[in-house]
């Protein structure tokens, strides 16, 4: 008898306890498969967090690491990460950092061509018949199984590339299952597409879920693309076992949301922030991004499902559970930028299992996960049309009604800078040429009939929740804490062919009526943000009520603002640094990496209940970013931060 | 009808030119300064390098060509960086634009690169000359 | 008689191509097999797409940088074969496969931890790597700080099927490693390595593989730290390169019976040790010849417990590589107690002397001598004359009473120290000088060191050259050997130490090797200071010295890089005519048809990469580099593209044409 065939012989994932990690682990990226960010160690506490200091930092620099967007896993004693444009997998001792082993994806053109190469977040992770295996997606769309002690491509797992360099076994190309023409080595010709990768599969009972990345919208011209299907593989021989649609062909549900046949040449929606998945449900939660392209989607009418959504998909089977959109017919690059949360939380004295997506547009969707259904109402509301010719806007857009939007949504002169009248009264004139309005203010072309520059969309690209702040909850007490920035974001909308003439090697084929020319955007007066604080912050949320619970501005007030000239004498309240904050819970803390006023990187530590900062730490480098984690290892906690090229670890000193 | 219109924007070309004069400099006329350049190194190890590798901007300055460096300052000051975009002081994104022209192997000069007064649309992108 | 003439010609090729493939003195086809370039070491290329023309349109094309390995000394030189570039990194000595086009790493190797490797003193020593094609295969071959042999498959990084045993420590692959500590001859413990009481081996180059045998020296705990007179010889190993086999050992510290056995009084042969070999070797491949170049015995400046000459102790030594036996041999220095130990690879050229064609081996040394041999017989290519040396004051010391004076090439640097050897810009700076050396001993080469307290109230004797050469690791000599020209890099240098009882030495060690306390030992060391913060001697500081191998004699020098700042703008020198002194560093050297590189800095301290012609040593050119280099450079030709890689710290800068 083949043993290795066995039924019996289990593929499972390790720690599978959740939401919330368990005995010092931190097996996935977001922490557990729940995306909590929640750790139950309790060494590093409000007594002694001042005494964390550097235990070791390691330097990307051989691997090209520079945008520090991968948080590490740690699994079983060791951490598992990935770095650099090559997305290089990495095994680090994690008492020294020392790097135990390195393994890279040969050379190809279709990884040359991706916009999304230094942006891996992390690594997947399952065990295969009592052995630790490591998974990644690559920038050129092949996913690779590693056996997680020696980075050796795993046997059995995959066919062979047939390109030079690339290992027998270990790997699958991905494009193979995606019904598109492609070759090897060159990957999807570019007139038909390109699809791309940046955050790691996720594996939910014994299967690879894949998910994918494209290139940025606001940076396309064309109309044609391939959409982001969702691939699904056997997490121990890398066969395949389903793909879903995100673009609905003629017979599935949601195939009547594409006017215009665009359903046949379009793309994009992608679900480029990590997964989330519920092991016990057999479920798997992704958040997606919008059709192509940014900004206009003349050539799409419709609500363009699954675009800008989160879509539950069944594990065994890839049919979808449910989904909910959460922008209809998104111009407005509204992609969904964190994996979604899961959480139990209780409510009305019912346990309720839910899933809350974050978003750019600073709206908490808080869904039963099971069920989809809203846990409370989600309302349609009218939103205003584009004058942009041939857009079509979807009339309304939901609007949840609880939790309430954690940031700004619109904007009105009421928003602006006011510590002083002067200050307002300049925010108003840089203001003048843009057209301003309320959440989903839609673009104007640069050629409107008002005389405006442009539109100008609050919140913009940069959220509200973005990429470089993923939630982090508690889930025994279900605070949920959420970090957002307040901006708006402006784009200079022209025919398409200017934008085209500016790249160098567009995907598709035709031109779009029109596209982005270039950013624009308004500053605030004299050097100072164009709103009033808090710039960005933590809030805290219950989810058994929906309440918010606390708001703290992320960091301190930067020096520039309280040394600026025109606010001498005046009382300035915490602004918060206007960028995202780290966070990890933990059994004792909200701890979070951000800056100093004088821009000095440090970890603050937070009372969970009250928001009350108890304690900072200084620590060296350059600014911490994307995530934190913490992990116990030989009875000691760590505190990994991410910053630029290098990951540091604290942990406590002796004193 | 098109010959017409070619020819007439050939002559409004021709006429801004003249205009512009001797004031219009490019990038190759020595427009920033060393120190500049060198508070732009730290600036964009800082603010931009974890996108924006060493030599990202080759290629955009081949497709800016003939655009002015004020517009790219625009694009810079409002839209970046990503996670805080606008943030700077605009004396930081010009240093941060003279270490990305230093980056492009422009030559440095003795006078400082300015936002004020529209100095920097007054600055044309232009192919690097050795 | 044209055809025959033409078919005379083909057969030359012909013998060449053959000559070619077992690796005569000079590198082929742009490859840069072994860390000193060819197996010969003489760091030629024949390389010339970089010519004194374009030489300054050379730019930074891309930086590797060791940080996620913790790289530090660049002491490592690359090896670029069949496509890719091997090197070592960093204090674990990992070992990493980078890409020559683009700088990126494409694998790396990381031996599992022990307790033997964290003692080591070498760790991030590592010169690069040894390789050799097995069955088709290439494979990286490194030793580690812990002395294991590890094989590696060139293509995948991964350890070598069918290549040695399993280690049984925790982490060790199954296969592609060999504990060389099994083959010693010492009670020792996988994991803790041998006892220290025994003594210590590490190693800080990589082994070299000469017709399938795999051939291992070795390193010591510096000599200089030591306060204890057991430790274990630094005996040769060789093992087979497919399999990892144990093929023979070299005992340079003969027993009873082997050649050279009565050089060991005092039974010393019994418990002492060292006699390391941490300088890379070098082979004749076609001979089947490997030579070694090795330290002095246990400890430095004292060997009162081990008197005699103590072979094979700061020797060349030749070996078959079939067997290990010995084919000749020569002691540079009897009974060395000066530190001088032998710090670079030997170079082989073939030259023509006096009419007839000989192959030889020069070894350049700290002591600025250029011993030169028939490589094949040992003889010596010139006399080399056994001369009258002091004789030593400290207690129980019995020096040599003569040591080996090669007649020709002359020394390329100072020996011995005089007054006339110092500073004389100005008759006060020369008196200031003689004021400062008056608590000191100085004499000729060979002068002894002095213990604390001598009758002759000294606080110490200076002897020249000192600890750091003449010649040291971080200038190895380079050659060309179309023309038979050697380079050789050396700067001044005289080391003082103060000689106490090995047990105040001893008091300060950590973990000390061995058991007995030795009757002297270094107590501290230092140096001697210049006058108003200028060089104590007389320029130049540092220099490059062509020397003609075909008749030894020197046909230019040069100062290495600019006269620094500190110099030219000093107070006390303005107005006088200040020649050009060099920086007083050693230059890493790298030759190609068409010049001399060498890595050094201008005036202001900017890094800068210098062309020379080889013939009369003029500058051809100088290009801003980014970063310092030391250690050795190498060039190699990638895809068309010629490439210089600068030894820069913990990185490698690669410099190539610029290209628009």
């Amino acid at each position: 008898m083949d043993t290795a065939d066995s039924p019996a012989r289990a593929v499972g994932e390790g720690v599978r306890e959740g939401p919330g990690t368990s005995g010092g682990q931190w097996q996935y990226l977001g922490g557990d498969a729940a995306h909590t960010r929640f750790s139950p160690l309790d060494q590093i506490d409000a007594d002694n967090f001042e005494d964390l200091e550097e235990a070791w930092l390691w330097d990307g620099a051989s691997f090209n690491a520079a945008s520090g967007r991968s948080t590490p896993s740690y699994i079983n004693g060791r951490l598992y990460t990935v770095a650099g444009p090559r997305r290089y997998v990495l095994a680090l001792d994690p008492a020294t950092g020392e790097l135990l082993w390195s393994w890279v994806e040969p050379k190809t053109p279709r990884w040359e061509y991706s916009m999304r190469k230094d942006y891996g977040k992390g690594v997947a992770y399952a065990e295969v018949d009592g052995r630790g295996v490591i998974y990644i997606v690559s920038p050129a769309f092949f996913l690779t199984a590693l056996d997680a002690e020696t980075g050796q491509p795993l046997a059995g797992f995959g066919k062979a590339v047939p390109i030079d360099g690339f290992p027998q076994t270990g790997v699958v190309d991905l494009l193979a299952d995606l019904g598109h023409e492609y070759d090897p080595y060159e990957g999807i010709p570019l007139e038909r597409g390109y699809i791309t990768s940046s955050s790691p599969p996720i594996v939910i009972n014994g299967v690879v879920v894949v998910g994918n990345s494209a290139e940025q919208g606001y940076n396309q011209s064309r109309i044609e693309n391939v959409p982001g299907d969702i691939l699904a593989y056997d997490a121990r021989s890398g066969e395949f076992l389903w793909k879903f649609n995100v673009i609905p062909r003629p017979g599935e549900f949601g195939h009547d949301t594409w006017e215009n046949d665009a359903w046949k040449y379009t793309g994009d929606v992608s679900s480029w922030a990590p997964l989330a998945g519920d092991h016990e449900l057999g479920i798997v939660y992704i958040p997606t991004n919008g059709a192509t392209i940014d900004f206009y989607g003349g050539f799409h009418p419709g609500d363009n499902l699954f675009g800008t959504s989160l879509i539950a998909l069944d594990v065994s089977s890839g049919e979808r559970v449910w989904h909910f959109q959460m922008v209809h017919h998104d111009i407005w690059n509204y992609d969904t930028p964190t994996a979604p949360t899961l959480m139990d939380v209780t409510i009305d004295g019912k346990t309720v299992p839910i899933v809350v997506q974050t978003t750019k547009q600073s709206f908490a969707y808080t869904l039963n996960r099971k069920t989809g259904e809203p846990i409370w109402p989600i309302v349609e509301k009218p939103v205003p049309a584009s004058t942009i010719p041939g857009e079509k806007l979807a009339k309304t857009q939901p609007f949840p009604t609880r939790p309430a939007p954690y940031d700004i949504q619109g904007l009105t002169h009421d928003d602006l800078i006011e510590f002083t009248p002067e200050l307002r009264a300049a925010a108003i004139d840089n203001l003048k040429d843009y057209k301003i309005g309320p959440l989903f203010n839609p673009p104007l072309h640069r050629d409107n009939d008002e005389g405006y520059k442009a539109a100008f969309w609050c919140p913009g690209d940069s959220g509200g929740a973005n990429i470089d702040g993923p939630n982090a909850a508690d889930p025994e007490t279900g605070l949920l804490f959420v970090t957002s920035h307040t901006g708006c974001t402006s784009r200079i909308i022209a025919p398409g062919v200017e934008r085209d003439a500016l790249l160098d090697a567009p995907t598709g084929t035709t031109f779009a009526d029109y596209a982005v020319l270039r950013p624009d955007g308004v500053r605030g007066p004299d050097d100072l943000p164009l709103f009033k604080p808090p710039y960005s912050r933590i809030t805290a949320i219950d989810m058994n009520t929906g309440e918010h619970v606390w708001m703290v501005p992320v960091g301190e007030t930067p020096q520039n603002i309280l040394e600026h000239p025109k606010l001498q004498g005046l009382e300035i309240p915490d602004t918060g640094t206007g960028r995202l904050a780290s966070m990890t819970a933990t059994k004792t803390l909200l701890m979070y990496g951000s800056e100093l006023s004088d821009g000095t990187p440090a970890l603050f530590a937070v009372d969970k209940a009250t928001g009350e900062t108890v304690g900072v730490v200084e620590v060296g480098g350059n600014r911490i970013r994307y995530g934190t984690m913490t992990y116990m290892h030989d009875d000691t906690q760590y505190v990994i931060l991410q910053s630029g090229s290098t990951l540091t670890a604290l942990a406590l000193g002796e004193w | 009808m098109p010959a017409l219109l070619r020819s007439s924007t050939a002559i409004l070309l021709t006429w801004m030119c003249l205009i512009a004069g001797a004031e219009t400099r490019t990038t190759n006329d020595g427009v920033y300064t060393r120190e500049q350049a060198n508070a732009g190194e730290k600036l964009y190890a800082e603010q931009c390098i974890s996108c924006h590798d060493k030599k990202y901007f080759r290629p955009v300055f081949k497709t800016w060509d003939g655009r002015s460096l004020g517009l790219l300052f625009t694009v810079m000051s409002t839209a970046m960086p990503e996670s805080n975009p606008g943030a700077l002081p605009r004396k930081d994104y010009v240093d941060i634009l003279a270490y990305i022209l230093k980056l492009n192997r422009y030559r440095d000069g003795d006078s400082e690169l300015t936002y004020e007064n529209g100095a920097l649309e007054e600055i044309t992108i232009a192919p690097r000359q050795r | 008689m044209l055809n025959l003439m033409r078919t005379g010609s083909v057969i030359v090729g012909l013998a060449l191509v053959n000559l070619a493939s077992a690796d005569a003195p000079g590198t082929r086809n742009g490859q840069w097999h072994y860390l000193g370039g060819d197996s010969a070491h003489t760091r030629y290329s024949p390389a010339d797409l970089i010519d004194e023309d374009n030489f300054e349109d050379l730019e930074e094309t891309w930086v590797w940088d060791g940080a996620s390995f913790n790289a530090a000394s660049g002491r490592s030189t690359p090896s670029y074969i069949n496509g890719r570039l091997y090197t070592v990194a960093g204090p674990r000595r990992h070992v990493v496969a980078i890409d020559p086009e683009s700088g990126e790493t494409i694998w790396s190797y990381r031996e599992p931890n022990t307790a033997r490797w964290e003692y080591s003193m070498r760790k991030d020593y590592g010169k690069g790597v040894a390789y050799a094609n097995v069955d088709g295969r290439d494979v990286i071959y490194i030793s580690s700080p812990a002395f294991f042999l590890t094989a590696l498959d060139a293509k995948t990084g991964r350890p070598l099927e069918g290549f040695g045993k399993k280690v049984p420590v925790e982490g060790f692959p199954e296969t592609g490693v060999v504990d060389m500590l099994a083959d010693l001859g010492h009670e020792y413990d996988p994991y803790d390595g041998i006892p220290l009481e025994t003594g210590y081996i590490t190693t800080s180059s990589p082994p070299i593989v000469v017709n399938g045998v795999v051939v291992v020296g070795n390193s010591a705990e510096q000599g200089y730290n030591q306060s204890r007179i057991e430790n274990i010889p630094g005996d040769i190993l060789a093992y087979d390169a497919k399999t990892g086999d144990f093929l023979w050992k070299f005992n340079v510290l003969p027993g009873p019976g082997e050649f050279g056995h009565e050089t060991w009084e005092n039974d010393a042969w019994k418990w002492t040790g060292d006699i390391s070999s941490w300088a890379p070797l070098s082979t004749d491949q076609e001979r089947g010849i490997v030579y070694i170049p090795t330290n002095g015995a246990t400890l430095d400046f004292y060997g009162g417990f081990r008197p005699g000459d103590n072979l094979f102790s700061t020797s060349l030594i030749a070996l078959d590589v079939k067997n290990g036996e010995r084919k000749w041999h020569f002691q540079m220095v009897h009974h060395d107690i000066w530190n001088y130990d032998t710090p670079t690879a030997p170079v082989l050229l073939d030259v023509n002397v006096d009419g007839k064609d000989i192959p030889i081996v020069v070894q350049v040394t700290k002591q600025s001598f250029a011993y030169t041999f028939n490589r094949v017989t040992g003889e010596p290519v010139w006399p080399i004359e056994e001369r009258p040396v002091p004789a030593s004051e400290m207690p129980g010391e019995k020096l040599s009473k003569t040591q080996p004076f090669p007649t020709r090439p002359a020394p390329y640097d100072i020996q011995g120290l005089t007054h006339d050897d110092l500073i004389d810009f100005t008759p006060e700076l020369r008196a200031k000088m003689i004021e400062i050396l008056k608590d000191y001993k100085i004499g000729p080469l060979f002068n002894p060191p002095l213990h604390r307290d001598n009758d002759q109230g000294y606080k110490g004797s200076l002897w020249c050259p000192g600890d750091i050469g003449g010649v040291n690791i971080d200038g190895p000599a380079a050659a060309d050997p179309n023309t038979g020209i050697l380079y050789v890099t050396s700067r001044k240098h005289c080391s003082t130490r103060i000689m106490a009882p090995g047990a105040e030495r001893d008091a300060i060690l950590d973990k000390p090797t061995g058991s007995t306390i030795a009757d002297y030992a270094v107590l501290s060391g230092f140096g001697i200071r210049g006058p108003d913060d200028l060089n104590m001697f007389k320029p130049p500081y540092s220099r490059i010295t062509a020397i003609d191998m075909n008749t030894g004699e020197h046909l230019w020098w040069i100062p290495v890089g600019e006269t620094p700042q500190l110099v030219l703008d000093h107070p006390a020198l303005q107005g006088l005519d200040i020649p050009d002194t060099g920086t007083g560093q050693a230059a890493p050297m790298a030759v190609t048809p068409t010049m001399l590189m060498y890595a050094s800095h201008s005036s202001d301290g900017t890094p800068q990469l210098f062309a020379v012609d080889k013939t009369t040593g003029e500058q051809l050119g100088m290009v801003e580099v980014p970063d310092t280099s030391s250690y050795g450079m190498m060039t190699y030709i990638h895809k068309g593209k010629q490439y210089v890689i600068l030894q820069t710290g913990r990185k490698l800068t690669a410099l190539a044409l610029y290209e628009d």
